[in-house]
Order: C-alpha cells, then structure tokens, then sequence
C-alpha cells in the first residue's frame, strides 16, 4: 500500500528530527512542561518563569522556541505510530533470529557464568528509558568485540534504540540518549582475557531481554 | 704632517662613538645587508671644524671620501697578511656602521661610523641570510660587490656559528672555542653560500655567527651576527602559476602555496596588462591564492609574478616566480566551457574584438553549431561590450562524431569568429536500485554509467549519507557524504555492497560525475535496507499428489528472515524440457501448504515456490530448487478396460472356445496403474467367479452353457474398479437379428463411414461392436465400442485401398451379444476402379459380338454375290467341250 501524502509528510519531519536529534529532543532531558495541542498533539515547553514580566513589548523568544520544536511537534506523528511499533517488534524478532543463527549462543541455564556482572541480566525492563539503557549497554558490549557475528546486531540495535526513542517521543516521554557504562573502559581486560564468554553471554541474555522486550512491546509500556 | 694625522684622529674621535656594550651582536635583518671592513689605521684628510651633527656631515664627507677612492685600490696592495681590519654592517635603512672590534674575546667594543666610509674605500659584500622553507637549512649569501678594491681571487669563506642549547632572549657571548665553523660555497663570481642546519627544535633559539673571509692573502672577520631562524623563514616561490577567465569575465591568477611552509603566507602579485588599447601595471599583496583582476579585454597580453612571505610575524620576502605570460583572444567566452545536466538553465557571456576594436554588444548575435542561430529573445546585453546568451530547460548534447559538446559562438552580425564556447549536458538521471540479501546484512546497490559514457575524461563516485531512521519523503544532497567503492561489472553495472548495515535506516545516495570542467550530482535517492529485501527462496518444498482426493499439493517453509509476513508464488507444470508454467498465489503469511488442482494425475509435475513481503515491499525471492511429483495411485481404476471376444467354434461340440480381448487402461483411467486384471464369471449354473488375469490383455475361457457373462475388472494398488463393461454371451440371443442393412463407405485411406438400419427389437440394446479386418486374410481383428444411439460411425484405421474388407456390425443387448451384419466393402478407389472395369467388361463384349456380327454379316453377303454374279455361267471345267482346256493360257496366240 502505497504511502498517503500525509505519511510522507509526517515522515520528512521524522527525518528532519532523527538526523538533528538534539534539536528535537534537547529539551527532553530539561525538566519539560506537556501541553496538550488541541488536535491532540504533545507539546513540549519549558517551564514558565515564576514572575510574569510586565509590558507590552512582544517576545519573539516563545515564537522562536516554537519554531524551533516546530520540527518534534510534527515529528510525533510524521510517521504512524503503528508502523514504528510494528518495526520495532519485527526488528527485535530479527535480532533474536539473529542470535539464534549463531550456533555457539546456546548457553547451559543450569550454568552461571561468574565475573560478568556487566551485562545486564535478566532483570525485567519496565520502561521505555530502562528499554534504551539496557540496549545501550549491550551495544557498548558487542561493539567492543569486534566480531564479525555481532557487527550487524550492534547496527540493528542502534536501530532499534532510534525506534524506541520514536515511540517514547509519541508518548511525550523525555527519552535523553542514554550511555553504556562509564565504568566500561576498567572492563578492557575482562574482554580481553575472556572474549567467547563475554559474547555467549552477552548475546544469550541480549536474545532473553530482546524477548521480554517484544512481550511488553504490547502492553504500552511507560517512560 | 703630524698635525694633519692629529686632526685626523681627532675626527675619528668626532665620528666614532666608543661603547663598551658587551655581547652585542649585530641583529641579522630580513633584508639585505652589508658587510663593509678596511684597515683601522685608514685615514682621510678631511676638513676641519665639521660639525658631529651626522646627517650635515655625511654630504660633506662623502665628497672628501670620493677624492680619495682612488688612492684605496694601492693601499689594499701594500697591506701585510698580518693586517687587522674592522668590519662593520649596515644596510639601506640604517646607513650607520656598527665598528666591532675583538669581539669574540669578550673585549668588545663598537663605534658608530658612517658606512660611505667603508664603501668607499673598504672591501664590500652584500650579505642575505635566510631560513629555507622546510625549517631545516639555515642560509647565508653573501656576494662581493663590483668596487671591492681588493683582489678576490682565492676567496675563502668560513661561516663560525653557536646555537644556544637554551632558549635566552639576550644570550651571552660564547667563548671562541663553542663555535662550530662551517665552509661556504663559493663560486667564481664571489659568490659564496653558507649552510647552517637548524635542528627543528632550535628554531626559536638565537643564533650567533660571524663570518671570515680570506682573499688575496688578507683576512676578514665579521662582526657578531644574531638571529632567530623562525624569524627570517624565507618561502619557496609559488607553484603552478596559472591564468583563466572566470565565468564572470575577470582574469584569475592563482598560485598552490609552497608546500612545506608550516604557517600561512601572504602574497604580492605583480601583473601587467599590455593591449592595443591599454597599458597597465599592478602590484596587490593578498593573503589567499588568487587574484582577480577585473575589466579583462579580450587581445591583450598579462605578464603576472608572484612571491610569498610570512603572514603573521616577521619573515622574509621570497623569490619571485617564473613570470607567466597569458595572451587573452580576440573572442573572449565565459565561462568558455559550461558542463551542466539535463534541465538546467545556462548563460554564456562574450566580448568580441575586431579590427582592434571591442564590438558594441548589441551587435553580437550567437549562433550554434555554426548551423543554428539562437532566438534573439535569449540574448541579453551586459554592459556596452559584454553580450550575454542564456540556454533554459536543456536536453542533452547528442555526440556528432567525436564532438561531444555543442558549440556557441559570439559573431559581430555576419560574421562569427572560429573559437567558440563548448556547452556539455548530461544526462545525470542515473538510477540506483539496491537491495538486501536474505540474510539481511548486506546490500547491494547497481547503477549504470551508460548515460554519461559520452562526457570522456568524467570519474563518478557513489556518495551516500545515512539517516538515523527511514528516509525523508523528498531525499536531498547532504553536505556531510562518505564515498562508496563500487566496481565495474561485465554487464555494464557499477556494484557498490554495503555490509554491515542499518536495517531501517535511510541511505541518500546519488553519484558525482568529476570532470575537469566541474562535477555534477545525479537526483539523490533514499533507500531503507528494509524495503528492498530479497528474501532467501522458501526451503524443504515438496510436491505431491494427494490419495483419494487428487489435488497437487505443495509444501515448503519460510526463509528464516525477514520476519515480516510473506506471501507466496507457486509455480507448476508438467515435467518437461519445456516446462508449461501455471502459477497460484498464497497470501496467508501463515501458511506452508497449498493445493491446486490439476488436470492429469498420473504425470509428473514440476513445483517451485518464491516468496515477498506481504506489503509489497522489496522483491520476490528466486525461485526455490523444484520438486517433482512421484506417479502413484491416487485412486482406484475409473473404470474396466472394454473389451469384445473372438469366438472359435467347435461344430462338433457344442461348445465354444471366448477369448476375451482388452486394450490396456491408460493412465487416466487406472489413476494411475493397473496391477491386474480380474475377468469375473456369471453362469446360471455356476454361478459367479473370478480370475485373475494379471497384466495380460487376452483371456480365453470354455463357453459351454447357454449364457454366459463375464466382466473385466482393473484392479491398482488402490483396488478394484467399480464401472465395468460387460459381456453376455447367449446362444438364443446371437440368433436376433436387428441390424436391417451395413454400409461401409470409404471416405479416404484412413477413414471409413459405416452406416446401418436396425430393425425394432424388444431388447434393450447396450451398444454395438464393429468388427473389421481384411477379407481372406488372417489378419488382426480390428474392433470398435459403438455407442447404442448413433446411426453411422466413422472408423478411423489405415485403410489399404486396393484390399477387401470386411465389416461386422454386433449389437450388444442386456441379454447376449445379437447376430451380426456383415459386409465386404472395399474402399472408394476400389470401388471405383470395379466401376470402370464393368463399363469395360459390357463395352468390349459388345464390340466383340458387333465384330463377330460383322464378320458373319461379310461371310454371308459374299456367299449372296458369289451366288448372284457366278450362277448362270459355267465352270468351263464341268463343261465337255472344255475339257483338256487351258483358260489361263493367251488366245490371241490362236
């Protein structure tokens, strides 16, 4: 189905936002005030002073600032929001595929793997934020290892980082771009010493989360 | 004398100022100086009573110094080799020598003298001292001027140097023993260069030097030189000097900046311009690399050199370039060559001379091709000598032989000069179609160059730009670009593999097509990974004709990626070389299975299966390997073979000898092979029983009772059956007689129509049997299943014309098998040859008996006239008086 003029439309702002990210999403990791648009749209000012000034002279600050987010307002529904949920779940479903096509990923449950406290386990992830962070980490991890295996994985879950944040802008959730680890540069001799632990594991409990992810996919979950 | 000496001395102690300034050395300048030494016991008579006020005393003194230059050149020759001199420097701007004296003994002293003193009557070099460029080399030049009064032949140059290991503003004196001494080049002109290396490190540091100088015997020594080499870095000349019209008509000098110079330059231009009508010289100092020199006239000639200096901070002026001489044309385009794309709009400008003079603009017209003038309405007059022709909406150039480009030219109302403007335009619509392998992780993008094979010398280049996510509706050309290595294919293609990538990222690509004229960039296009997959061919396909119900049943499973949902091709035909394709499609994304219909069950199918996206994004897979159907039985046999009899009767039996005869089930009917056949028995006596007959198609049994029936059953793996044909053979019923009349009409060799009456019966006729064969002959018995209903059948077998055959029409009724009608009929030739042979047959009897007739008729009409002419006269031989006669003997004789 070919896409409507307004799709198209929505989709030039979506890009004009993704490649200027800060522009669009500066004011997300600011204390931020949502206002309701009549037609339902979010938008995002900062907070009003506390003392109004008095005068009649006209403050283009507002006007410019609004200019400024004009491209995030449109941005929230550039693209249907469906199709950023269903690329998100197809492309976690990749990414498990992905994983499962690695034949030396299949990890013994009974087993734990000590000294790789790291990665991130399999702690439920409840919010969009939590989402960003966790994959965050993992693709600190994968792109420090420099296998050919988990280049592409690292390059989708960039991707899917991006959509997450797409549906986290929809939902007016400040989403800042999250980092890995800071600690994670200490950890260059645990990588090195042990590179085919820190892969297997790293990729198994990547490929539970990614599962655990698409299951709360559908219950919309928060920021 | 001894007075004249006093006064002398006395005007030395005037002139010179005694200073006991310790470690001062002479700081080298960025220009050029002098080195200027003579005797210290050198004395002038000068007058009296002058003033110490220097500038009031330099007009005077020079005068006294020239009166006496010519006593120096015999003084210099008496000198000993023993002689000290004292050596000063000086230069243009300060004109005052600086006397050093022991120096380097750390007893110095310096007086001021006026240098037109020294350069009268001492011995003079010009002194140039220098960085090279690389910041390596430190350079001393220094050569004798022409008046030097001295000998110069055995010149020797020794330059003594230290370079402080630390960095001090006002550096001490070093004693004599810490400086390094260096040879100088020097060269039968006088002129002698000193190589100092600078180790990079050092170049802030100061460096003191001096020089000595041995010629003819007599020894010089410069005073103390100071300097720091960063301060007086003297640059290569510029390269690639070169001149061009712009597009806007001005003349653009520009020059490649030396390339080891560490730090920015500025540069002087001087240029002159000489034409007919016009002379003129300039010289600008800028900071870039070029220099626009406006008002360019076309026949006129610009002579242009250019040096370069330091920018910021001190430096020297280095060497001025090659002088570059550009000569404009009488006919000046600009731009003169334009390389554009399809669509656009161009101008072109030109200022025309002739006969020496510049052509008033709106005079020139433009023509193209020499073949073509241009409308008018394109022209536009810029200025009193600047026409001006604009192009818009341009299609591309199309090659004439190996001119690729279309030629413009300027002409002064009937006549046009032979240079010309080129105008290039490309097609730069190339398309970029890429796609992503099953696997997701590489795609590969193809584009041709076909468009733009024309624009020879061109490279072009895939640029790309990714955005993070999906692709903008109107794709635009982003500054920030990475090139792509694409190779050239055998089909013509450019390849260009992107791996790893963003699945759902955007990539803006288009091409840069690199001419030396300028570069173009084909329409940017946007392609998400995503949405053009080729999905790996569905896997494990299988083909098979299910049991019982018939159907061509495929089954596969999905590729393992994408994981959107797919929907699916099939394609199936009957095995062959040439393969009948039928397709069906499936858009359940679910599904793994589908079954068609096909006409024949017992053949061979081939199946492929290739799969999309549901959402018809990306492309079809390739066809999947394919699979075959095997033939087995799907069902049991529609029905038993039909069948008729050959009866062999015994007359002095009662019983007959049944063989039964079949012709093998096809496929369509055994569905899909027989692996028996069962001849199944019903007698009243005996009641029913079967045998089996296997794979045979003859059976023969005993008829011994009344009636007798059989059928024939096929039976397959599936089993037996369930229509058959059967037989009743009844010795009652092959006596009814109820076929009136046969006739057999032969149409042609292979096509005989049998025809029949039938007379009413009470039985219930099935069908009829037509039996045929070659009369008198023991040959096959050839026969037909006739339906019941039907009056006439064509029978189509190899007739052979010219034998007999003999037809034989059975009814089959319920109850047994009726008499038979039978002919012998021939085919129509013959038939027709029997015709022809009885017209013969009846006319030759005729003509036989008509001869006979005749030949009695003769006899007896010569027997009449024998009778009628020979009657009343005698045989002379009967007669008496005749005998002993001979009548055939002459009379006359008598």
């Amino acid at each position: 189905m070919a896409p409507s003029a307004k799709d198209r439309a929505r989709e030039i702002a979506v890009n004009s936002c993704l490649s200027a990210p800060g522009r669009c999403l500066s004011c997300l990791s600011s204390p931020c005030r949502v206002w309701r648009w009549p037609l339902g749209r979010a938008l995002l000012t900062e907070p009003r002073p506390e003392k109004h000034i008095l005068g009649r002279k006209m403050r283009c600050g507002p006007l410019c600032r609004f200019l400024w987010l004009w491209p995030y307002l449109s941005y929230v529904e550039a693209v249907p929001i469906r199709k950023v949920q269903d690329d998100t779940k197809t492309l976690i479903k990749t990414i498990v595929t992905r994983i499962s096509d690695i034949s030396h990923t299949a990890v013994s449950s009974k087993q734990r793997v000590a000294g790789l406290d790291f990665i991130p386990g399999l702690h439920p992830v409840l919010s969009l934020s939590r989402m960003d962070q966790t994959l965050a980490i993992y693709q600190q991890i994968l792109t420090s290892l420099h296998s050919r295996n988990v280049i592409q994985i690292s390059n989708d879950l960039e991707n899917l980082r991006d959509l997450l944040r797409l549906l986290a802008s929809s939902k007016s959730c400040p989403l800042p771009r999250a980092r890995g680890l800071e600690s994670f540069e200490s950890l260059g001799g645990v990588l090195e010493a042990s590179l085919y632990s820190t892969e297997v594991v790293a990729l198994s409990r990547l490929q539970a989360a990614l599962q655990d992810m698409l299951g709360r996919l559908d219950l919309s979950p928060g920021c | 004398m001894t007075c004249q000496k006093f006064c002398v001395a006395l005007l030395h102690w005037e002139f010179i100022y005694l200073t006991t300034a310790l470690n001062l050395a002479y700081p080298i300048t960025p220009w050029r100086f002098k080195l200027s030494c003579m005797p210290p016991n050198t004395t002038y008579d000068l007058p009296t009573g002058i003033s110490k006020n220097t500038s009031n005393l330099n007009e005077h003194y020079e005068a006294v110094v020239k009166a006496k230059l010519n006593l120096s050149t015999t003084y210099f020759s008496n000198l000993s080799s023993k002689t000290t001199f004292y050596c000063c420097f000086w230069s243009k701007e300060d004109k005052n020598c600086s006397v050093h004296a022991d120096n380097i003994d750390g007893k110095d002293f310096v007086s001021t003298v006026n240098s037109l003193v020294f350069q009268q009557i001492g011995a003079n070099w010009n002194i140039q001292c220098w960085m090279k460029e690389d910041l390596k080399l430190f350079i001393c030049y220094m050569e004798s001027l022409f008046k030097n009064p001295f000998k110069t032949y055995d010149l020797k140059v020794h330059l003594l140097y230290v370079l402080p290991e630390v960095l001090e503003e006002s550096p001490l004196v070093p004693q004599k023993s810490s400086f390094q001494i260096v040879q100088c080049n020097c060269s039968v002109h006088d002129n002698c260069e000193c190589h100092v290396p600078v180790p990079t490190a050092k170049l802030n540091h100061t460096l003191l030097l001096y020089l000595k100088i041995t010629s003819g015997g007599i020894n010089f020594q410069s005073p103390l030189m100071s300097v720091q080499p960063i301060n007086v870095v003297k640059p290569d000349p510029p390269l690639d000097l070169h001149m061009e019209i712009t597009d806007a008509g001005h003349l653009k000098i520009s020059w490649s900046s030396p390339t080891l110079v560490p730090f920015q330059l500025q540069y002087q231009v001087k240029y002159s311009e000489n034409s007919s009508t016009n002379m003129r010289k300039a010289d600008e100092i800028v900071s870039t690399t070029s220099l626009l020199i406006d008002s360019v006239l076309p026949g006129s000639s610009y002579e242009i050199q250019v040096r370069g200096k330091r920018l910021d901070g001190p430096g020297i002026w280095g060497d001025w370039s090659t002088p570059l001489i550009f000569t404009t044309q009488d006919v000046l385009y600009f731009p003169p060559k334009i390389l554009t794309s399809v669509g656009s709009n161009v101008s072109f400008h030109c200022i025309y001379k002739s006969e020496n003079e510049i052509v008033s603009s709106k005079k020139i017209v433009w023509w193209l091709n020499l073949a073509e003038k241009i409308p008018p309405r394109q022209y536009a007059i810029v200025g009193d000598r600047v026409s001006k022709v604009t192009f818009a909406h341009l299609n591309a150039t199309k090659p004439r032989g190996k001119f690729t480009y279309d030629a413009v030219y300027c002409c002064n109302q009937q006549e046009c000069h032979h240079r010309y403007a080129e105008l290039y335009v490309i097609d730069v619509n190339i398309n970029i179609s890429c796609e992503t392998d099953g696997y997701l992780t590489k795609m590969t993008c193809r584009w041709s160059a076909n468009a733009i094979q024309s624009l020879m010398g061109s490279t072009l280049q895939l640029r790309y730009h990714r955005s993070s996510l999906y692709c903008s509706d109107v794709p635009s050309i982003h500054p920030m670009s990475q090139p792509k290595d694409c190779h050239l294919q055998r089909d013509g293609f450019y390849e260009c593999i992107f791996q790893p990538i963003f699945l759902l990222s955007g990539y803006t690509m288009w091409i840069k097509i690199n001419h030396s004229l300028g570069s173009l960039d084909s329409p940017p296009t946007c392609v998400v990974p995503d949405s053009v997959v080729k999905p790996l061919p569905p896997s494990s396909v299988k083909a098979e004709i299910t049991v019982e119900i018939g159907l061509l049943k495929i089954s596969w499973e999905k590729p393992v990626f994408p994981e959107n949902n797919l929907k699916f091709q099939i394609r199936y035909g009957l095995n062959g070389k040439e393969v009948q394709w039928k397709m069906y499609e499936v858009y359940e994304a679910k599904s793994k299975s589908a079954s068609v219909l096909v006409p024949d069950l017992c053949a061979v199918y081939a199946v492929q299966v290739r799969c999309r996206r549901l959402d018809g994004l990306g492309y079809w897979s390739n066809w999947s390997s394919p699979a075959y159907t095997v033939v087995m039985d799907i069902k049991v046999p529609t029905r038993g073979p039909e069948f008729w009899r050959i009866i062999n009767e015994d007359t002095t039996k009662k019983e007959r000898n049944v063989t039964l005869l079949w012709k093998p089930l096809m496929k369509n009917d055994s569905l899909c092979s027989v692996r028996k056949y069962v001849v199944k028995h019903h007698t009243s006596l005996n009641g029913t029983w079967s045998e089996d007959v296997g794979n045979h198609t003859k059976f023969t049994f005993l008829w011994t009772e009344q009636a007798h029936s059989v059928t024939v059953l096929a039976v397959n793996s599936i089993g037996a059956s369930f229509v058959n044909f059967n037989l009743t053979f009844s010795w009652l019923m092959s006596k009814v007689n109820s076929v009136q009349s046969l006739s057999a009409y032969p149409l042609n060799s292979s096509c005989v129509l049998l025809s029949w009456t039938l007379l009413p019966s009470d039985y219930s006729l099935m069908y009829f049997v037509t039996e045929w064969k070659i009369l008198n002959e023991d040959s096959e018995v050839k026969w037909l299943r006739i339906p019941p209903s039907v009056k006439k059948y064509y029978i189509h077998d190899h007739f052979i014309p010219i034998e007999k055959y003999q037809f034989s029409l059975y009814p089959v009724f319920m109850e047994g098998v009726g008499k038979p009608k039978i002919i012998n009929s021939f085919p129509q030739d013959d038939i027709e040859k029997h015709q022809h042979d009885a017209g013969l047959y009846v006319i030759v009897p005729i003509i036989i008996s008509s001869s006979i007739l005749l030949l009695g008729t003769l006899l007896i009409s010569h027997q009449r006239m024998k009778k009628l002419f020979w009657e009343d006269v005698p045989n002379p031989k009967n007669c008496s008086w005749a005998q002993g006669l001979n009548f055939q003997k002459r009379t006359d004789i008598l």
